[in-house]
């Protein structure tokens, strides 16, 4: 691997990696989703710091060209990235509907209740006046 | 004995369904699950005071039905029937249908493909229809004639069973499979179904080869996790 790509992948990644931890501490994205990203900048400052890595990888897959083999990992780790946000979804809208069923069940008890109050006012009203 | 009534813009016929409930059928508890409409259908139910739930988003009709087997889980109803807003189900067969449950049925779907008398659908979805109920009686060994049909009527058990796990769209083929891989039964019973009245089916002719495949696979699924499915119900 040519020295000047080296250098520039390093400092890309690096930058990459500060601005991941950066939007985690300002909340911006949760530690959980973001986790697949941080592990994938890792690998991938590894492979630029030790680009021997990746030319084992491609020998080990039988993958002639190393560029092809840094396409193959790449691709690899976004199927495993949206996947994980699939899940995430899954997990999100499942709960949506369980709250939204339970606002509905709330909302009716809740008009049930005022109808009771108003029912009982009367009553109670008179109540005082004798 | 609850009606469940779920609705999705059914303005225009959910009034005479309303209407019919209490005039002839005042026996029945029924609740209306307005699924976020965007028509009047909720000033419609408020103004008919009727039992309902009104959902705060649109969760399509399997989210919907389901909150009404909540409701009826929650308030001690044995028996649960479910009736579409659109005025395609006739409430005339509800009787015999609670007869079945009674009978031993743990679930009874009202199929108009017995006597074939009334709307009997296109040519094209009954197709599709008689291919699910095909690839349901492959798998399963049970012969359900019209499983699209959304008029069912359920017993306690299978009432926990939805109230737990129920697919949220085109959910009618797929729950047969999961009432069946839990032990229960189901049985049919001859309806006759009317034209609906307002308001759209829920599969247009592009959607359906969508649902198709969507409700094939989500079958072949259902039947594959029969452990999963029983775990989850027995918790």
């Amino acid at each position: 691997m040519n020295i000047i790509l080296q250098i520039n992948l390093i400092v890309g990644t690096l930058l990459v990696l500060l601005f991941i931890v950066y939007m985690i501490k300002s909340n911006k994205v949760a530690l959980k989703y973001s986790l697949t990203w941080i592990l994938s900048a890792f690998f991938l400052l590894i492979i630029s710091i030790f680009p021997k890595i990746v030319t084992f990888f491609a020998d080990l897959l039988g993958i002639v060209s190393i560029t092809n083999a840094i396409y193959f990992i790449a691709i690899a780790f976004l199927y495993i990235i949206l996947f994980n946000l699939t899940i995430a979804i899954t997990v999100g809208s499942e709960r949506d509907r369980k709250i939204a069923q339970e606002i509905a069940f709330l909302r009716s008890e809740i008009e049930q209740l005022k109808a009771k109050q108003q029912q009982d006012q009367p009553k109670e009203d008179s109540k005082k006046a004798d | 004995m609850l009606l469940i009534i779920p609705a999705y813009n059914e303005e225009s016929s959910l009034p005479f369904l309303i209407d019919k409930l209490n005039e002839g059928f005042d026996q029945y508890d029924f609740l209306i699950v307005n699924d976020n409409s965007t028509d009047n259908t909720i000033q419609i139910i408020q103004n008919k005071d009727v039992r309902y739930l009104d959902l705060p988003i649109n969760l399509g009709i399997g989210g919907a039905v389901q909150t009404g087997y909540i409701y009826a889980l929650r308030n001690g109803y044995d028996i649960a029937v479910q009736v579409d807003g659109d005025g395609q189900h006739n409430p005339e067969y509800i009787k015999d249908m609670i007869a079945m449950i009674k009978d031993g049925a743990d679930m009874v779907i009202g199929s108009r493909f017995i006597t074939k008398e009334g709307f009997q659908s296109s040519r094209m979805r009954r197709l599709g229809i008689h291919y699910l109920s095909f690839i349901i009686k492959l798998l399963t060994g049970v012969r359900v004639t019209d499983p699209t049909s959304g008029f069912r009527a359920c017993n306690r058990k299978v009432i926990r069973l939805f109230s737990s796990n129920y697919p949220i769209d085109y959910p009618e083929p797929e729950t047969i499979i999961t009432v069946l891989k839990n032990r229960c039964s189901i049985k049919e019973t001859a309806v006759v179904m009317n034209e609906r009245m307002g308001g759209k089916s829920s599969i247009d002719f592009f959607k359906s080869i969508y649902y198709m495949i969507k409700v094939s696979l989500a079958i072949f699924i259902a039947s594959a996790s029969t452990k999963r499915r029983g775990r989850r119900f027995a918790g």
